[in-house]
Protein backbone atom coordinates (compact mmCIF):
# COMPACT_ATOMS: atom_id res chain seq x y z
CA UNK A 1 0.00 0.00 0.00
CA UNK A 2 2.79 2.38 0.89
CA UNK A 3 4.42 1.67 -2.47
CA UNK A 4 1.24 2.58 -4.30
CA UNK A 5 1.02 5.90 -2.52
CA UNK A 6 4.72 6.54 -3.11
CA UNK A 7 4.10 6.28 -6.85
CA UNK A 8 1.26 8.76 -6.79
CA UNK A 9 2.26 12.28 -7.61
CA UNK A 10 0.59 13.85 -4.58
CA UNK A 11 2.56 11.55 -2.35
CA UNK A 12 5.85 12.97 -3.56
CA UNK A 13 7.79 15.91 -2.29
CA UNK A 14 7.34 18.96 -4.47
CA UNK A 15 10.28 19.22 -6.87
CA UNK A 16 11.71 22.55 -7.92
CA UNK A 17 11.91 22.89 -11.69
CA UNK A 18 12.26 26.63 -12.07
CA UNK A 19 14.89 28.41 -9.99
CA UNK A 20 16.56 31.78 -10.20
CA UNK A 21 20.12 31.84 -8.92
CA UNK A 22 21.12 35.16 -7.37
CA UNK A 23 24.64 36.21 -6.47
CA UNK A 24 24.38 39.21 -4.14
CA UNK A 25 26.78 41.33 -2.18
CA UNK A 26 29.39 42.07 -4.81
CA UNK A 27 29.83 45.04 -7.18
CA UNK A 28 26.84 43.81 -9.20
CA UNK A 29 24.00 41.42 -8.58
CA UNK A 30 24.10 38.46 -10.93
CA UNK A 31 20.94 36.57 -11.72
CA UNK A 32 20.34 33.48 -13.82
CA UNK A 33 17.11 31.58 -14.28
CA UNK A 34 17.38 27.86 -14.93
CA UNK A 35 14.53 25.47 -15.63
CA UNK A 36 14.45 21.72 -15.73
CA UNK A 37 12.30 19.60 -18.02
CA UNK A 38 12.92 15.94 -17.30
CA UNK A 39 16.66 15.67 -16.82
CA UNK A 40 17.49 18.56 -19.15
CA UNK A 41 18.50 21.87 -17.61
CA UNK A 42 18.16 25.04 -19.65
CA UNK A 43 19.37 28.56 -19.05
CA UNK A 44 16.29 30.71 -19.56
CA UNK A 45 17.56 34.16 -18.64
CA UNK A 46 20.61 35.91 -17.25
CA UNK A 47 21.08 39.51 -16.29
CA UNK A 48 23.26 41.89 -14.30
CA UNK A 49 21.28 43.90 -11.75
CA UNK A 50 22.24 46.93 -9.68
CA UNK A 51 24.33 46.11 -6.60
CA UNK A 52 22.82 45.77 -3.14
CA UNK A 53 25.20 46.77 -0.41
CA UNK A 54 26.31 43.98 1.88
CA UNK A 55 26.05 44.96 5.56
CA UNK A 56 29.37 44.96 7.35
CA UNK A 57 30.10 44.08 10.95
CA UNK A 58 29.88 47.73 11.97
CA UNK A 59 26.48 48.47 10.48
CA UNK A 60 23.39 47.71 12.49
CA UNK A 61 20.58 45.44 11.41
CA UNK A 62 19.91 46.35 7.79
CA UNK A 63 16.52 46.11 6.13
CA UNK A 64 17.31 46.38 2.42
CA UNK A 65 14.80 47.32 -0.23
CA UNK A 66 13.23 44.22 -1.80
CA UNK A 67 15.11 42.97 -4.82
CA UNK A 68 13.07 43.72 -7.93
CA UNK A 69 13.69 41.17 -10.63
CA UNK A 70 12.79 41.57 -14.30
CA UNK A 71 9.89 39.42 -15.42
CA UNK A 72 12.18 37.04 -17.30
CA UNK A 73 14.02 36.21 -14.08
CA UNK A 74 10.93 35.78 -11.89
CA UNK A 75 11.03 32.06 -11.12
CA UNK A 76 8.99 30.59 -8.29
CA UNK A 77 12.04 29.88 -6.11
CA UNK A 78 15.39 31.54 -5.61
CA UNK A 79 18.77 30.13 -4.66
CA UNK A 80 20.66 33.02 -3.11
CA UNK A 81 24.45 33.05 -3.00
CA UNK A 82 26.08 35.65 -0.73
CA UNK A 83 29.45 37.04 -1.77
CA UNK A 84 30.95 38.04 1.53
CA UNK A 85 34.58 38.68 2.47
CA UNK A 86 33.69 37.45 5.97
CA UNK A 87 32.37 34.13 4.70
CA UNK A 88 34.59 31.21 5.52
CA UNK A 89 34.79 28.04 3.46
CA UNK A 90 36.94 25.02 4.27
CA UNK A 91 37.22 21.50 2.96
CA UNK A 92 37.80 19.59 6.16
CA UNK A 93 39.00 16.06 6.53
CA UNK A 94 37.44 14.38 9.54
CA UNK A 95 37.57 10.77 10.66
CA UNK A 96 34.67 8.73 9.30
CA UNK A 97 32.59 6.95 11.89
CA UNK A 98 29.13 6.46 13.19
CA UNK A 99 29.53 8.99 16.00
CA UNK A 100 30.91 11.71 13.81
CA UNK A 101 27.61 13.47 13.35
CA UNK A 102 27.58 14.17 17.06
CA UNK A 103 31.13 15.49 16.81
CA UNK A 104 30.34 17.79 13.89
CA UNK A 105 28.83 20.39 16.16
CA UNK A 106 28.92 24.15 16.29
CA UNK A 107 32.03 24.33 18.50
CA UNK A 108 33.92 21.97 16.19
CA UNK A 109 33.24 24.14 13.17
CA UNK A 110 33.92 27.38 15.04
CA UNK A 111 37.36 26.04 15.82
CA UNK A 112 38.12 24.46 12.44
CA UNK A 113 36.85 27.44 10.47
CA UNK A 114 38.92 29.76 12.63
CA UNK A 115 35.96 31.95 13.56
CA UNK A 116 36.80 34.45 16.27
CA UNK A 117 34.97 34.29 19.59
CA UNK A 118 32.05 36.67 19.91
CA UNK A 119 31.11 36.64 16.24
CA UNK A 120 27.74 35.28 15.19
CA UNK A 121 27.93 33.08 12.12
CA UNK A 122 25.53 30.71 10.47
CA UNK A 123 27.34 27.47 9.78
CA UNK A 124 26.49 24.64 7.42
CA UNK A 125 28.30 21.62 6.09
CA UNK A 126 28.01 18.87 3.54
CA UNK A 127 29.87 15.57 3.43
CA UNK A 128 31.26 15.57 -0.11
CA UNK A 129 33.23 12.32 -0.17
CA UNK A 130 34.50 9.50 1.98
CA UNK A 131 37.95 8.06 1.45
CA UNK A 132 39.32 5.20 3.49
CA UNK A 133 38.89 6.27 7.12
CA UNK A 134 38.31 9.92 6.42
CA UNK A 135 35.49 11.91 5.04
CA UNK A 136 35.74 15.27 3.35
CA UNK A 137 33.35 17.83 4.74
CA UNK A 138 32.71 21.12 3.02
CA UNK A 139 32.03 23.57 5.83
CA UNK A 140 30.72 27.07 5.27
CA UNK A 141 30.05 29.98 7.57
CA UNK A 142 28.52 33.34 6.77
CA UNK A 143 27.91 36.15 9.27
CA UNK A 144 24.40 35.83 10.66
CA UNK A 145 23.66 39.47 9.87
CA UNK A 146 24.48 38.93 6.20
CA UNK A 147 22.34 35.78 5.94
CA UNK A 148 19.32 37.63 7.39
CA UNK A 149 20.03 40.52 5.05
CA UNK A 150 20.16 38.18 2.03
CA UNK A 151 16.84 36.52 2.96
CA UNK A 152 15.18 39.89 3.48
CA UNK A 153 15.97 40.81 -0.13
CA UNK A 154 13.06 38.55 -1.12
CA UNK A 155 10.49 39.36 1.56
CA UNK A 156 7.29 38.42 -0.27
CA UNK A 157 5.73 37.09 -3.45
CA UNK A 158 7.92 35.30 -5.95
CA UNK A 159 10.62 34.22 -6.03
CA UNK A 160 10.61 32.73 -2.55
CA UNK A 161 14.02 31.96 -1.01
CA UNK A 162 14.61 28.23 -1.20
CA UNK A 163 18.35 28.02 -0.64
CA UNK A 164 20.98 30.27 0.89
CA UNK A 165 24.59 29.56 0.05
CA UNK A 166 27.97 31.17 0.18
CA UNK A 167 28.93 32.25 -3.33
CA UNK A 168 32.29 30.46 -3.16
CA UNK A 169 30.64 27.15 -2.30
CA UNK A 170 27.84 27.72 -4.78
CA UNK A 171 30.34 28.23 -7.60
CA UNK A 172 31.69 24.71 -6.97
CA UNK A 173 28.51 23.28 -8.51
CA UNK A 174 29.13 25.22 -11.68
CA UNK A 175 32.81 24.19 -11.71
CA UNK A 176 31.91 20.52 -11.34
CA UNK A 177 29.37 20.67 -14.15
CA UNK A 178 31.76 22.54 -16.45
CA UNK A 179 34.48 20.01 -15.77
CA UNK A 180 32.22 17.07 -16.52
CA UNK A 181 30.56 18.66 -19.54
CA UNK A 182 33.51 20.22 -21.35
CA UNK A 183 36.77 18.85 -19.89
CA UNK A 184 36.20 15.11 -19.35
CA UNK A 185 36.87 15.40 -15.62
CA UNK A 186 40.61 16.04 -16.03
CA UNK A 187 42.45 17.30 -12.92
CA UNK A 188 41.79 21.01 -12.93
CA UNK A 189 41.95 24.12 -10.80
CA UNK A 190 39.19 26.68 -10.86
CA UNK A 191 39.79 30.24 -9.77
CA UNK A 192 36.82 32.44 -8.92
CA UNK A 193 37.74 36.06 -8.28
CA UNK A 194 35.36 38.29 -6.31
CA UNK A 195 35.86 41.84 -5.11
CA UNK A 196 37.70 41.02 -1.89
CA UNK A 197 38.19 37.29 -1.99
CA UNK A 198 39.30 34.63 -4.44
CA UNK A 199 38.22 31.00 -4.31
CA UNK A 200 40.57 28.30 -5.57
CA UNK A 201 39.15 24.82 -6.03
CA UNK A 202 40.96 21.78 -7.34
CA UNK A 203 38.99 18.90 -8.81
CA UNK A 204 40.24 15.39 -9.31
CA UNK A 205 38.11 12.85 -11.21
CA UNK A 206 35.20 15.26 -11.08
CA UNK A 207 35.26 15.60 -7.30
CA UNK A 208 36.43 18.43 -5.12
CA UNK A 209 39.91 17.54 -3.95
CA UNK A 210 41.14 20.77 -2.42
CA UNK A 211 39.78 24.18 -1.64
CA UNK A 212 41.40 27.44 -0.60
CA UNK A 213 40.21 30.93 0.01
CA UNK A 214 42.53 33.82 -0.69
CA UNK A 215 41.82 37.27 0.78
CA UNK A 216 42.64 38.94 -2.47
CA UNK A 217 40.23 40.14 -5.11
CA UNK A 218 39.69 42.53 -7.97
CA UNK A 219 39.67 45.47 -5.55
CA UNK A 220 43.29 44.72 -4.60
CA UNK A 221 44.28 44.68 -8.27
CA UNK A 222 42.56 48.03 -8.87
CA UNK A 223 44.27 49.52 -5.83
CA UNK A 224 47.68 48.24 -6.99
CA UNK A 225 47.22 49.85 -10.41
CA UNK A 226 45.95 53.06 -8.82
CA UNK A 227 48.96 53.22 -6.55
CA UNK A 228 51.38 52.45 -9.36
CA UNK A 229 49.92 54.64 -12.11
CA UNK A 230 48.01 57.27 -10.13
CA UNK A 231 44.69 57.04 -12.02
CA UNK A 232 41.17 57.13 -10.69
CA UNK A 233 39.55 53.91 -9.59
CA UNK A 234 36.74 54.08 -12.12
CA UNK A 235 39.24 54.53 -14.98
CA UNK A 236 41.20 51.36 -14.17
CA UNK A 237 39.01 48.77 -15.96
CA UNK A 238 38.85 50.87 -19.14
CA UNK A 239 42.60 51.51 -19.10
CA UNK A 240 43.32 47.78 -18.73
CA UNK A 241 40.99 46.86 -21.59
CA UNK A 242 42.29 49.54 -23.98
CA UNK A 243 45.96 48.61 -23.66
CA UNK A 244 46.70 52.22 -22.76
CA UNK A 245 49.06 51.11 -20.03
CA UNK A 246 51.33 48.19 -19.30
CA UNK A 247 49.92 46.80 -16.10
CA UNK A 248 51.87 43.54 -16.11
CA UNK A 249 54.15 44.51 -13.25
CA UNK A 250 51.52 45.84 -10.80
CA UNK A 251 49.17 42.96 -11.60
CA UNK A 252 51.88 40.34 -11.17
CA UNK A 253 52.72 41.96 -7.88
CA UNK A 254 49.09 42.15 -6.81
CA UNK A 255 48.26 38.54 -7.62
CA UNK A 256 51.37 37.19 -5.99
CA UNK A 257 49.46 35.86 -2.92
CA UNK A 258 47.10 34.12 -5.31
CA UNK A 259 49.99 32.60 -7.20
CA UNK A 260 51.35 31.18 -3.96
CA UNK A 261 47.97 29.66 -3.19
CA UNK A 262 47.81 28.14 -6.66
CA UNK A 263 51.21 26.53 -6.21
CA UNK A 264 50.12 25.20 -2.84
CA UNK A 265 46.96 23.75 -4.27
CA UNK A 266 48.72 22.20 -7.24
CA UNK A 267 51.41 20.61 -5.10
CA UNK A 268 48.91 19.23 -2.63
CA UNK A 269 46.69 17.70 -5.25
CA UNK A 270 49.43 16.39 -7.50
CA UNK A 271 51.26 14.82 -4.59
CA UNK A 272 48.24 13.34 -2.92
CA UNK A 273 46.51 12.12 -6.07
CA UNK A 274 49.56 11.33 -8.13
CA UNK A 275 48.21 13.32 -11.02
CA UNK A 276 49.03 16.41 -12.99
CA UNK A 277 46.88 19.51 -13.14
CA UNK A 278 45.90 19.99 -16.76
CA UNK A 279 43.57 22.95 -16.66
CA UNK A 280 43.39 26.25 -14.85
CA UNK A 281 40.11 28.03 -15.45
CA UNK A 282 39.48 31.61 -14.35
CA UNK A 283 36.13 33.23 -13.67
CA UNK A 284 34.65 36.09 -11.68
CA UNK A 285 35.54 39.77 -11.62
CA UNK A 286 38.58 39.41 -13.81
CA UNK A 287 40.59 42.53 -14.51
CA UNK A 288 43.43 42.56 -17.02
CA UNK A 289 43.45 38.80 -17.41
CA UNK A 290 45.89 39.08 -20.29
CA UNK A 291 48.45 40.11 -17.68
CA UNK A 292 47.68 37.05 -15.56
CA UNK A 293 48.86 34.59 -18.19
CA UNK A 294 52.61 34.92 -17.87
CA UNK A 295 52.85 34.88 -14.07
CA UNK A 296 50.55 31.85 -13.86
CA UNK A 297 52.36 29.94 -16.61
CA UNK A 298 55.62 30.76 -14.88
CA UNK A 299 54.62 29.20 -11.57
CA UNK A 300 52.12 26.56 -12.67
CA UNK A 301 53.36 25.44 -16.06
CA UNK A 302 49.80 25.58 -17.38
CA UNK A 303 48.23 28.50 -19.25
CA UNK A 304 45.03 29.72 -17.59
CA UNK A 305 41.82 30.08 -19.59
CA UNK A 306 38.86 32.28 -18.88
CA UNK A 307 35.68 30.27 -19.04
CA UNK A 308 32.08 31.24 -19.41
CA UNK A 309 29.80 29.73 -16.74
CA UNK A 310 26.78 30.52 -18.88
CA UNK A 311 28.03 28.05 -21.48
CA UNK A 312 27.68 25.25 -18.97
CA UNK A 313 24.02 24.79 -19.85
CA UNK A 314 22.09 24.98 -23.11
CA UNK A 315 20.84 28.51 -23.47
CA UNK A 316 17.49 29.67 -24.80
CA UNK A 317 17.70 32.23 -27.63
CA UNK A 318 17.66 35.76 -26.27
CA UNK A 319 18.24 34.56 -22.73
CA UNK A 320 21.23 36.81 -22.12
CA UNK A 321 20.57 40.47 -21.51
CA UNK A 322 22.70 43.02 -23.37
CA UNK A 323 24.47 43.93 -20.12
CA UNK A 324 25.72 40.38 -19.69
CA UNK A 325 27.99 40.52 -22.73
CA UNK A 326 31.59 40.87 -21.61
CA UNK A 327 30.65 39.89 -18.04
CA UNK A 328 29.76 36.24 -18.60
CA UNK A 329 32.56 34.98 -16.40
CA UNK A 330 30.97 36.58 -13.34
CA UNK A 331 28.00 34.21 -13.27
CA UNK A 332 29.60 31.08 -11.79
CA UNK A 333 28.14 31.58 -8.30
CA UNK A 334 24.64 32.49 -9.48
CA UNK A 335 24.67 29.56 -11.87
CA UNK A 336 26.08 27.22 -9.24
CA UNK A 337 23.46 28.24 -6.66
CA UNK A 338 20.64 27.41 -9.09
CA UNK A 339 22.34 24.16 -10.14
CA UNK A 340 22.75 23.09 -6.51
CA UNK A 341 18.98 23.20 -6.02
CA UNK A 342 18.01 21.67 -9.34
CA UNK A 343 20.61 18.89 -9.28
CA UNK A 344 19.93 18.09 -5.64
CA UNK A 345 16.29 17.34 -6.47
CA UNK A 346 16.90 15.51 -9.74
CA UNK B 1 27.42 15.24 -6.63
CA UNK B 2 26.22 18.64 -5.52
CA UNK B 3 28.00 21.03 -3.21
CA UNK B 4 24.88 22.38 -1.62
CA UNK B 5 25.59 23.80 1.79
CA UNK B 6 22.24 25.37 2.55
CA UNK B 7 22.27 28.02 5.27
CA UNK B 8 18.58 28.84 5.02
CA UNK B 9 16.63 28.22 8.22
CA UNK B 10 13.30 26.43 8.13
CA UNK B 11 11.44 29.48 9.40
CA UNK B 12 12.92 31.54 6.56
CA UNK B 13 11.39 29.28 3.92
CA UNK B 14 8.02 30.27 2.59
CA UNK B 15 5.62 29.18 -0.07
CA UNK B 16 6.22 30.79 -3.44
CA UNK B 17 2.98 32.60 -4.03
CA UNK B 18 2.41 35.71 -6.11
CA UNK B 19 -0.13 36.75 -3.49
CA UNK B 20 1.41 38.50 -0.54
CA UNK B 21 -0.20 36.64 2.36
CA UNK B 22 0.87 39.30 4.82
CA UNK B 23 -0.86 41.94 2.72
CA UNK B 24 -3.93 39.73 2.33
CA UNK B 25 -4.05 39.21 6.10
CA UNK B 26 -3.64 42.92 6.73
CA UNK B 27 -6.34 43.86 4.22
CA UNK B 28 -8.57 41.08 5.59
CA UNK B 29 -8.07 42.32 9.13
CA UNK B 30 -8.83 45.89 8.04
CA UNK B 31 -12.00 44.76 6.22
CA UNK B 32 -13.14 42.76 9.27
CA UNK B 33 -12.45 45.76 11.49
CA UNK B 34 -14.37 48.13 9.19
CA UNK B 35 -17.30 45.71 8.83
CA UNK B 36 -17.35 45.19 12.60
CA UNK B 37 -17.32 48.95 13.13
CA UNK B 38 -20.15 49.41 10.63
CA UNK B 39 -22.14 46.66 12.35
CA UNK B 40 -21.60 48.26 15.74
CA UNK B 41 -22.69 51.66 14.37
CA UNK B 42 -25.73 50.08 12.70
CA UNK B 43 -26.65 48.25 15.92
CA UNK B 44 -26.21 51.45 17.92
CA UNK B 45 -28.43 53.41 15.51
CA UNK B 46 -31.02 50.61 15.55
CA UNK B 47 -31.00 50.46 19.35
CA UNK B 48 -31.44 54.23 19.56
CA UNK B 49 -34.31 54.04 17.10
CA UNK B 50 -35.90 51.18 19.05
CA UNK B 51 -35.51 53.15 22.27
CA UNK B 52 -37.26 56.17 20.75
CA UNK B 53 -40.03 53.97 19.39
CA UNK B 54 -40.40 52.29 22.77
CA UNK B 55 -40.67 55.65 24.54
CA UNK B 56 -43.24 56.89 22.01
CA UNK B 57 -45.23 53.67 22.37
CA UNK B 58 -45.14 53.94 26.18
CA UNK B 59 -46.39 57.54 25.99
CA UNK B 60 -49.14 56.50 23.60
CA UNK B 61 -50.06 53.60 25.87
CA UNK B 62 -50.25 55.89 28.89
CA UNK B 63 -52.64 58.10 26.92
CA UNK B 64 -54.78 55.26 25.59
CA UNK B 65 -54.77 52.87 28.55
CA UNK B 66 -57.97 54.27 30.29
CA UNK B 67 -59.83 54.15 26.99
CA UNK B 68 -58.54 50.64 26.38
CA UNK B 69 -59.71 49.49 29.81
CA UNK B 70 -63.11 51.13 29.32
CA UNK B 71 -63.39 49.52 25.89
CA UNK B 72 -62.42 46.15 27.33
CA UNK B 73 -65.11 46.46 29.99
CA UNK B 74 -67.67 47.48 27.36
CA UNK B 75 -66.70 44.50 25.22
CA UNK B 76 -67.10 42.18 28.19
CA UNK B 77 -70.53 43.66 29.02
CA UNK B 78 -71.56 43.43 25.39
CA UNK B 79 -70.55 39.79 25.36
CA UNK B 80 -72.58 39.02 28.45
CA UNK B 81 -75.60 40.84 27.08
CA UNK B 82 -75.30 39.11 23.75
CA UNK B 83 -75.12 35.73 25.49
CA UNK B 84 -78.20 36.56 27.55
CA UNK B 85 -80.00 37.80 24.46
CA UNK B 86 -79.17 34.61 22.61
CA UNK B 87 -80.38 32.57 25.56
CA UNK B 88 -83.64 34.46 25.66
CA UNK B 89 -84.06 34.20 21.94
CA UNK B 90 -83.50 30.45 22.15
CA UNK B 91 -86.01 30.23 24.93
CA UNK B 92 -88.46 32.30 22.90
CA UNK B 93 -88.06 29.99 19.94
CA UNK B 94 -88.97 26.97 22.06
CA UNK B 95 -92.31 28.55 23.13
CA UNK B 96 -95.36 27.92 21.06
CA UNK B 97 -97.32 31.17 20.50
CA UNK B 98 -100.62 29.79 21.74
CA UNK B 99 -102.61 32.95 21.05
CA UNK B 100 -101.79 32.90 17.37
CA UNK B 101 -102.33 29.13 17.20
CA UNK B 102 -105.77 29.35 18.78
CA UNK B 103 -106.74 32.26 16.53
CA UNK B 104 -105.75 30.29 13.42
CA UNK B 105 -107.45 27.18 14.76
CA UNK B 106 -110.64 29.10 15.37
CA UNK B 107 -110.61 30.39 11.79
CA UNK B 108 -110.43 26.87 10.38
CA UNK B 109 -112.95 24.97 12.55
CA UNK B 110 -116.18 24.27 10.65
CA UNK B 111 -119.29 25.91 12.00
CA UNK B 112 -121.08 22.63 12.91
CA UNK B 113 -118.32 21.56 15.26
CA UNK B 114 -118.63 22.42 18.91
CA UNK B 115 -115.34 22.17 20.80
CA UNK B 116 -115.65 20.51 24.13
CA UNK B 117 -112.04 20.68 25.32
CA UNK B 118 -108.63 21.82 24.20
CA UNK B 119 -105.54 20.75 26.04
CA UNK B 120 -101.97 21.65 25.23
CA UNK B 121 -99.20 19.52 26.73
CA UNK B 122 -95.47 19.95 26.35
CA UNK B 123 -92.39 17.97 27.34
CA UNK B 124 -88.63 18.41 27.15
CA UNK B 125 -86.38 16.22 25.05
CA UNK B 126 -83.21 16.15 23.02
CA UNK B 127 -82.43 16.13 19.35
CA UNK B 128 -81.70 12.73 17.93
CA UNK B 129 -78.30 13.65 16.50
CA UNK B 130 -77.05 15.99 19.22
CA UNK B 131 -77.37 16.92 22.83
CA UNK B 132 -79.28 20.14 22.15
CA UNK B 133 -82.38 20.39 24.33
CA UNK B 134 -85.79 20.57 22.66
CA UNK B 135 -89.35 21.27 23.73
CA UNK B 136 -92.27 19.42 22.06
CA UNK B 137 -95.97 20.38 22.10
CA UNK B 138 -99.15 18.34 21.56
CA UNK B 139 -102.64 19.66 21.11
CA UNK B 140 -105.63 17.45 22.16
CA UNK B 141 -109.02 18.49 20.88
CA UNK B 142 -112.41 16.98 21.70
CA UNK B 143 -115.63 18.13 20.18
CA UNK B 144 -119.10 17.11 19.09
CA UNK B 145 -121.20 17.71 16.08
CA UNK B 146 -124.49 16.79 14.61
CA UNK B 147 -125.73 16.71 11.17
CA UNK B 148 -126.08 14.44 8.27
CA UNK B 149 -122.40 14.13 7.37
CA UNK B 150 -120.28 14.74 10.45
CA UNK B 151 -117.34 12.79 9.02
CA UNK B 152 -116.84 15.40 6.34
CA UNK B 153 -116.52 18.19 8.89
CA UNK B 154 -113.91 16.25 10.92
CA UNK B 155 -111.97 15.44 7.72
CA UNK B 156 -112.18 19.09 6.81
CA UNK B 157 -110.65 20.01 10.18
CA UNK B 158 -107.91 17.41 9.69
CA UNK B 159 -107.19 18.76 6.22
CA UNK B 160 -107.06 22.30 7.60
CA UNK B 161 -104.49 21.30 10.24
CA UNK B 162 -102.43 19.52 7.59
CA UNK B 163 -102.56 22.50 5.23
CA UNK B 164 -99.43 24.59 4.43
CA UNK B 165 -100.51 27.14 7.01
CA UNK B 166 -99.64 24.57 9.72
CA UNK B 167 -97.32 22.13 8.00
CA UNK B 168 -94.17 24.07 8.94
CA UNK B 169 -95.03 23.69 12.61
CA UNK B 170 -97.22 20.59 12.81
CA UNK B 171 -95.57 17.24 12.45
CA UNK B 172 -98.61 14.94 12.54
CA UNK B 173 -102.40 15.20 12.94
CA UNK B 174 -104.43 12.10 13.74
CA UNK B 175 -107.67 10.80 15.14
CA UNK B 176 -106.95 8.04 17.69
CA UNK B 177 -108.72 4.70 17.57
CA UNK B 178 -112.28 4.98 18.63
CA UNK B 179 -111.81 8.71 18.50
CA UNK B 180 -114.91 9.25 16.32
CA UNK B 181 -118.03 7.81 17.75
CA UNK B 182 -121.73 8.51 17.96
CA UNK B 183 -124.01 8.62 20.94
CA UNK B 184 -127.76 8.92 21.23
CA UNK B 185 -128.75 11.57 23.69
CA UNK B 186 -132.12 12.82 24.90
CA UNK B 187 -132.29 16.51 25.52
CA UNK B 188 -135.26 16.29 27.85
CA UNK B 189 -136.88 13.29 29.34
CA UNK B 190 -139.87 13.94 27.12
CA UNK B 191 -137.78 14.93 24.22
CA UNK B 192 -137.05 12.96 21.19
CA UNK B 193 -133.71 11.20 21.18
CA UNK B 194 -130.95 12.62 18.91
CA UNK B 195 -127.73 11.24 17.49
CA UNK B 196 -124.60 13.23 18.42
CA UNK B 197 -121.08 12.52 17.07
CA UNK B 198 -118.05 12.95 19.32
CA UNK B 199 -114.51 13.09 18.11
CA UNK B 200 -111.00 13.39 19.48
CA UNK B 201 -108.03 14.78 17.61
CA UNK B 202 -104.30 14.77 18.37
CA UNK B 203 -102.03 17.33 16.78
CA UNK B 204 -98.30 16.84 17.40
CA UNK B 205 -96.03 19.85 16.78
CA UNK B 206 -92.45 19.68 15.58
CA UNK B 207 -89.86 19.79 18.44
CA UNK B 208 -88.46 23.30 19.07
CA UNK B 209 -84.78 23.37 19.89
CA UNK B 210 -82.79 25.82 22.07
CA UNK B 211 -80.34 26.67 19.26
Amino acid sequence: MTGVFAKLKFGRKAVRTDVVGLDVGDATTRAVRVTRVGDALTLVAADLLPPVELPSDETGDVRPLPLVLPKTLRARYAAVAVTSPQACIRLLSVPAGTDNRANLNFGFFMERLGLPEGTVHRIGYEVVSTENRDQNVLAVSVPEKQTRWAVSLLPQGIPAPYSLQSSGAAALNCFARELTTHHADVPAIFVQVAGDVTHVAAFYKGRLAFYRQCQLGSHAIVRAIQDKLGIEEKLVPGALEDDLIDASAPIASAIDPLLRQLVLVREFVERKRSCRIEKILLSGSLLGTKYWNDPIVKVMGVAPATWNPLDTLPCQPGALAERVKGNESRFASAMGAALAVLEMES
Amino acid sequence: MTYHVDLLLDDERRIASPVNMRLVLRVGAAVVAVVSLLLIVALFVKSREAKFQSEAAQAQWARLEPQFKYLTELRAARGELRAASLLMESFRRTRLPLGDELAELQAGIPADIQLLSLRVTHFAGKQKTSTIATRSYELHLTGKLTGDDPKESVDSLLAYLSSPAFSNRVEAVSVPNNGFRKETVRKTPAGEPRTVWFFELNCRYRPRSFE
